[in-house]
């Protein structure tokens, strides 16, 4: 009875398996035996052009509105296009724009406080319509309804006046006050157009885009591929798009893996199921190139691994108000040696938070690796060798706390070489993992770091607005109090004379001008060893030499991929 | 029977509460969710973080919040933009009325996300399951009946070495073997990530092709321990006085075998499959990272570390409803194993 029952059962759960995968939220594909199991599609004259790019994380939403990450506007600049692209040579090259407005066009007012821009004659949505400045109004007017739960409203809640459409073509914007990003911030980057008019109706219905399905299956765009399916986690599958403004893309198809996992990444690479990877590790790229499958892009994006340090006397260990302290361990950290023991070279040292860009102070050199100084200002500074080993002044030892995310394998082998290499030197380290909901929460909800229990933290930081310099990071008025709970400034940095340059920065629209008043600010901080940058983070990408012409840029990610072909 | 079954269910109702209430307090703690908001692109300024704490009800004191979650807040007014008055009706319906609320890292419906997940996870968890089940059932009764020969000893052998193979790391030599180095070895090798080939679109060829490497891997170790536990009591009931008597009475060893040790020896089995099989729905975080198979595992992990509370409490919710169906389902199928049980 049993014997029969198990096989009873044994084939109603088999079926039922199998019409779970065919009844299951699949997409609608052609159904299809396949051919082989594995392995990159060979190109033929008549075969289609296709090409499979990673993602090691999930896009948030196809509505710019509601996304933040690199992962998600790699997305948007295949389906959606923005003002402007910046290339990797820091060009600005126009997409949906006609030209960049400038003084000299007339484009922006000698005040700074009017900006009118054209919109192309030939940019068309995927369904025909053209994008017009009442797109552009309308996507101001929903980043700022309060029935929509947008990512953020900044800066247009910040800056903009007013969004006016003076004709199909032709937008106005008329700005609050000077603002020197807002060719960097305004419908570019992870901002972008939305089609008004599929997504007006929603909007007029429910009183928000929330729930708009529009956001999953962005079935109106205007980038160089459309969106054919979007299986959360898994893939996206694009197409190229017939009606892109510059022409048709190379690609015939266009697929995006999404992976959960770093190796199963390089597994993926390395078994042709997938042509481009994004995020390689360092440890991953001999392994790569072993392949011979492969080649190595890196493209700056301007992240830095940096190590931030608490220097708020009320929370700090007393070491850290030092700049001299600070310079010591600065000087105590072999990054040369980190990089290419751990990361096998591929990465460069930084002077400053704005490392490969024009806002880098070419006058400063990295702290250079100099453990006998490191030893010297830390006598000087008071702080005497003890018994065993570990400095100490007046009963205290210095015995800091390093605080940070616990991830991958390589941040943790840096991290303990810290602790090594500090300890050379007779700093000890007292490593402290947590997660980012705990370190990064903010001070109204316990924060960590936001709280000051660290000493030193470390993540890779990029410039919140890149290729934009600016950032509040580092203001008074951003250190998180009682009163001001979201407060970003978490290191108790608080200099007069960074705060007055950068008020001066952010508003300065003279190019040149802010160049030199960031040079200056890098100075500053550099002399006082704020913050100690640890390694470039560019975006590495491994590209399958049976494709072509794939290039990237640090701004823009995919910007070029209408050029992307097959061999 | 009846009578039985439905005051079980009546039962259920106030500790699915409790349940889900130590549960919501416990995921509203996990951290601050609006920590996970803010990607590489874009920081959340401090007037946004405002403004979505308000919109997500995340202002609100956490009692109130599980309120929310469990009757929504469609009969009660709330400060929709900021200027502390409450002056617009809430949307949120509650998941007893079945809305479980957006996903705050997806900006959808959390029930939708969970749903495109489930089938997922159970194609590949159920197919691991009977898997399982089936040998382990086969192989646990052979090993016992050949206690101490060379086959129980080479099955004891290799159910430790199983048992004792962390997951990620057999799943990880399975894709290097099957699917890196076949290939390299111009062997046909086998699929790696997803559940089907983009190219070729969503078969059942495929599905079935790309289920093999995280079956595999899911169900080596779960057999090794599943047959030791079918040995141990199969060896047990073996020895007992009624067995012995069935065979003293001339019946068949395949008859005894089947109809009087191997349902005795299962009553435990059932106990322990019936814990398992609404666990099964919350997937595996390992195989399906590993394997990129986009399942309920994947997502509670990412869900949880995000302080996605709505999508976390969504999953949560529905595992603890099913624990409770299924601790019926088993008390019910004891009656079947044992006829002496009785539920009157």
């Amino acid at each position: 009875m049993l014997h029969k029952c198990s096989w009873l059962v044994l084939s109603v759960l088999v079926t039922a398996g199998v019409a779970v995968s065919s009844c299951g939220p699949q997409p609608p594909a052609p159904a299809q035996e396949p051919v082989a199991p594995t392995g990159a599609p060979e190109a033929s004259p008549s075969a289609p052009k296709e090409a499979t790019f990673s993602l090691t994380s999930n896009p948030e939403s196809m509505n710019p509105l509601y996304a933040s990450t690199w992962y998600t506007e790699c997305v948007f600049d295949l389906i959606l296009l923005p003002l402007w692209n910046i290339d990797d040579q820091g060009q600005y090259q126009v997409e949906l724009a006609k030209e960049l407005p400038t003084l000299e066009n007339g484009g922006v007012t000698a005040d700074g406080l009017t900006i009118t821009l054209k919109f192309r004659d030939d940019a068309n949505w995927s369904d025909g319509t053209p994008v017009t400045a009442d797109d552009a109004v309308f996507t101001y007017d929903m980043i700022m309804a309060d029935g929509n739960g947008v990512f953020s409203r900044y800066p247009y809640d910040t800056y903009v006046e007013s969004m006016t459409a003076m004709d199909a073509k032709t937008l106005q914007i008329k700005l609050s006050g000077a603002y020197a990003d807002w060719s960097t911030n305004f419908f570019t980057g992870v901002s972008r157009v939305i089609p008004k008019h599929v997504l007006q109706p929603v909007f007029e219905a429910e009183g928000t885009l929330d729930n708009a399905d529009w956001n999953r299956t962005a079935e109106v765009v205007n980038g160089p591929f459309t969106l054919k399916e979007f299986v959360s986690d898994d893939h996206l599958t694009l197409a190229a798009n017939e009606g892109y403004w510059r022409g048709r893309p190379k690609l015939d198809t266009l697929f995006i893996r999404i992976f959960a996992d770093d190796a199963a990444q390089l597994a993926a690479l390395q078994s042709g199921q997938s042509d481009i990877g994004s995020y390689i590790v360092g440890d991953q790229i001999p392994t790569l190139e072993d392949t011979g499958m492969f080649e190595i892009l890196t493209s700056a994006n301007g992240y830095i691994v940096t190590v931030f340090m608490n220097i708020d006397p009320k929370t700090a260990h007393p070491a850290m108000t030092d700049p001299n302290v600070r310079r010591a361990l600065a000087m105590a950290i072999d990054r040369k040696l980190i990089i290419d023991q751990i990361y096998n070279g591929i990465y460069t040292i930084p002077a400053t938070y704005w490392d490969d860009t024009a806002y880098d102070n070419p006058d400063l050199e990295p702290y250079p690796f100099a453990p006998e100084g490191a030893k010297a200002l830390l006598d000087e500074a008071g702080w005497k060798v003890g018994s065993d080993g570990v400095r100490e002044k007046d009963g205290t030892q210095l015995a800091l706390r390093y605080v940070y995310i616990s991830g991958d394998d390589t941040t943790d082998t840096m991290i303990v070489t810290f602790q090594q290499m500090l300890a050379d030197v007779g700093v000890k380290l007292d490593i402290i993992q947590n997660t980012q909901e705990v370190l990064w929460a903010s001070y109204g909800d316990n924060g960590e770091l936001a709280l000051g229990n660290y000493d030193l933290t470390q993540w890779s930081d990029g410039m919140w607005y890149f290729p934009s310099p600016s950032t509040s990071y580092f203001l008074c008025s951003e250190r998180p109090s009682a009163d001001y709970p979201t407060g970003y400034n978490w290191f108790g940095i608080c200099d007069p004379a960074l705060e007055e340059l950068w008020a001066v920065a952010d508003i300065e629209v003279d190019p040149e001008k802010r160049i030199d008043d960031y040079h200056q600010i890098g100075k500053i901080m550099y002399d006082q060893t704020y913050l100690i940058p640890i390694r470039s983070d560019p975006d590495v990408w491994a590209v399958n030499t049976r494709l072509k012409d794939v290039t990237f840029s640090g701004v823009d990610p995919l910007m070029f991929a209408y050029q992307w072909d097959v061999k | 029977m009846t009578r039985y079954i439905v005051r079980r269910l009546l039962q259920a109702v106030p500790l699915l509460i409790i349940i889900t209430a130590l549960l919501f307090i416990l995921t509203a703690n996990l951290g601050d969710p609006l920590a996970a908001f803010g990607g590489e692109r874009r920081r959340l300024q401090p007037a946004d973080r405002a403004r979505l704490e308000r919109q997500l009800g995340l202002d609100r004191p956490l009692v109130e919040q599980y309120v929310i979650w469990l009757v929504g807040n469609d009969w009660m007014k709330i400060d929709l933009d900021g200027d502390g008055v409450a002056d617009s009706y809430g949307t949120r319906k509650g998941v007893l009325r079945g809305d479980f609320g957006n996903s705050f890292q997806e900006r959808r419906p959390a029930i939708e996300v969970i749903g495109e997940r489930i089938w997922n996870t159970l194609l590949l968890m159920v197919a691991s399951e009977i898997i399982v089940i089936v040998l382990a059932v086969l192989v646990g009764t052979f090993s016992a009946l050949h206690q101490y020969s060379f086959w129980d000893n080479l099955i004891t052998t290799l159910s430790f070495i199983g048992y004792s193979m962390p997951i990620f790391w057999l799943a990880l030599m399975l894709i290097y073997l099957f699917g890196v180095n076949f290939q390299r070895w111009g062997l046909p090798s086998l699929p790696t990530v997803g559940m089907y080939d983009l190219s070729v679109g969503p078969t059942v060829g495929q599905i079935a092709l790309h289920m093999i490497l995280p079956l595999t891997a899911l169900s080596v170790v779960s057999l090794a321990a599943y047959s030791r536990y079918v040995r141990s009591q199969m060896l047990e009931v073996i020895h007992q006085d009624y067995i012995r008597t069935a065979y003293a009475k001339g019946l068949p060893e395949r008859n005894v075998l089947r109809e009087h040790a191997l349902k005795n020896a299962a009553l435990p089995l059932v106990t322990i499959v019936g814990l398992d099989l609404p666990l099964l729905l919350g997937g595996t975080v390992v195989t399906e990272a590993i394997f990129g198979w986009p399942g309920m595992g994947r997502l509670f992990w990412k869900a949880s570390n995000a302080g996605d509370i709505p999508v976390t409490m969504g999953i949560l919710l529905i595992i603890a409803v099913l624990v409770v169906v299924f601790q019926l389902i088993t008390d019910i199928v004891y009656t079947y194993f044992d006829p002496r049980i009785r539920y009157e």
